[in-house]
């Protein structure tokens, strides 16, 4: 019977051995790297759309992000010239809060993942 | 039409004729309906996900439906107060013409709702960018051209209610040509907070 099995539970011979337990060969060292992963930044876009008026879009944006007239005013036209514009980045849970109220207005906007 | 603010800050629509009410009207319910196209119109997906869309509209449809209802609710009263100008009706219905007040604190509401409508109307009746900007087209289709009409009502009162609040569109909105300039950084538009 395999007693250390029983005990560890199936698990035991799939748990990666802690440095202290393996059996270096004098003269070898071990490394651990820890990496950590940034999440991804998520992108808020406006999309243009043939019925809102530019200047609703412009106030949704002012009230939204208080972004100033100029940007504001940049981000409007580039919707109305170019389709879409990205609108804001971040985080994914605060992106979405954003879309949502997006949508509570009607403006055309969906989410993208960061490349 | 005429639109005027009154001392308490409030907007009055006057000389608005029946048809323009009866528009009116109309936008609140259409913010409200549970017809698939407009449904699926106004509850939008913001994922290229089909899963993740899902379980979007499980998570915020309801608040989404609530919040129209609500805000066609407000429109709903604004127009069951409205006042009836013409003393002829009876004798001229074509006459008849009506004042309805738009409450300060109701502007977003109407607005909203106004834009909710012409989405709705345009998801409904599959219109295009084309069908809107040139409605004579639709001639061989008196519902879209009606449709087509109609968002322009909303569109004409929307300008209104947001020229109140001081957001009239530009006169020079530029053209494409303002993107290639290196004024203009798109990447400036984001931001982390």
């Amino acid at each position: 019977m395999d007693l250390k099995r029983l005990i560890n539970g199936p698990w035991a011979s799939v748990r990666p051995a802690l440095a202290s337990e393996e059996s270096e060969s004098p003269g070898t060292e071990t490394l651990e790297v820890t990496k950590t992963k940034v999440a991804k930044p998520w992108k808020v876009i406006v999309h243009d759309d043939p019925i809102t008026p530019m200047s609703y879009v412009s106030k949704i944006l002012q009230e939204q992000f208080g972004y100033s007239q100029s940007k504001d005013e940049r981000l409007m036209l580039q919707v109305h010239h170019t389709g879409r514009a990205v609108v804001w980045t971040g985080a994914r849970e605060t992106a979405e809060v954003h879309v949502q109220k997006l949508h509570r207005k009607h403006l055309r906007s969906t989410l993208e993942s960061g490349e | 039409m005429i639109v005027r603010r009154d001392e308490t800050g409030d907007l009055l629509l006057q000389s608005a004729p029946d048809f323009v009410l009866d528009a009116l009207q109309q936008a609140a319910d259409l913010c409200e309906s549970d017809d698939p196209a407009i449904r699926s119109s106004l509850i939008q997906d913001p994922y290229e996900d089909e899963k993740e869309n899902e379980q979007w509209r499980r998570l915020v449809g309801d608040d989404l439906l609530h919040l129209f209802e609500s805000r066609s609710e407000i429109v709903r009263t604004d127009l069951g107060a409205a006042a009836l100008e013409s003393s002829k009706a009876e004798e001229a219905l074509d006459d008849v013409t009506w004042e309805v007040r738009v409450p300060i604190q109701h502007l977003s509401a109407w607005q909203e709702t106004l834009n909710g409508a012409s989405h709705a109307l345009f998801a409904k009746y599959e219109l295009t960018g084309e069908d809107t900007e040139n409605a004579l087209a639709l001639v061989a289709s008196p519902e879209k051209l009606l449709a087509v009409q109609q968002i322009r009502i909303y569109s004409i009162l929307l300008h209104v209610l947001l020229e109140a609040e001081g957001y009239g569109d530009p006169d020079d909105i530029g053209g494409p040509e303002d993107f290639d300039s290196p004024d203009f950084d798109p990447s400036e538009s984001e931001s982390d907070e």
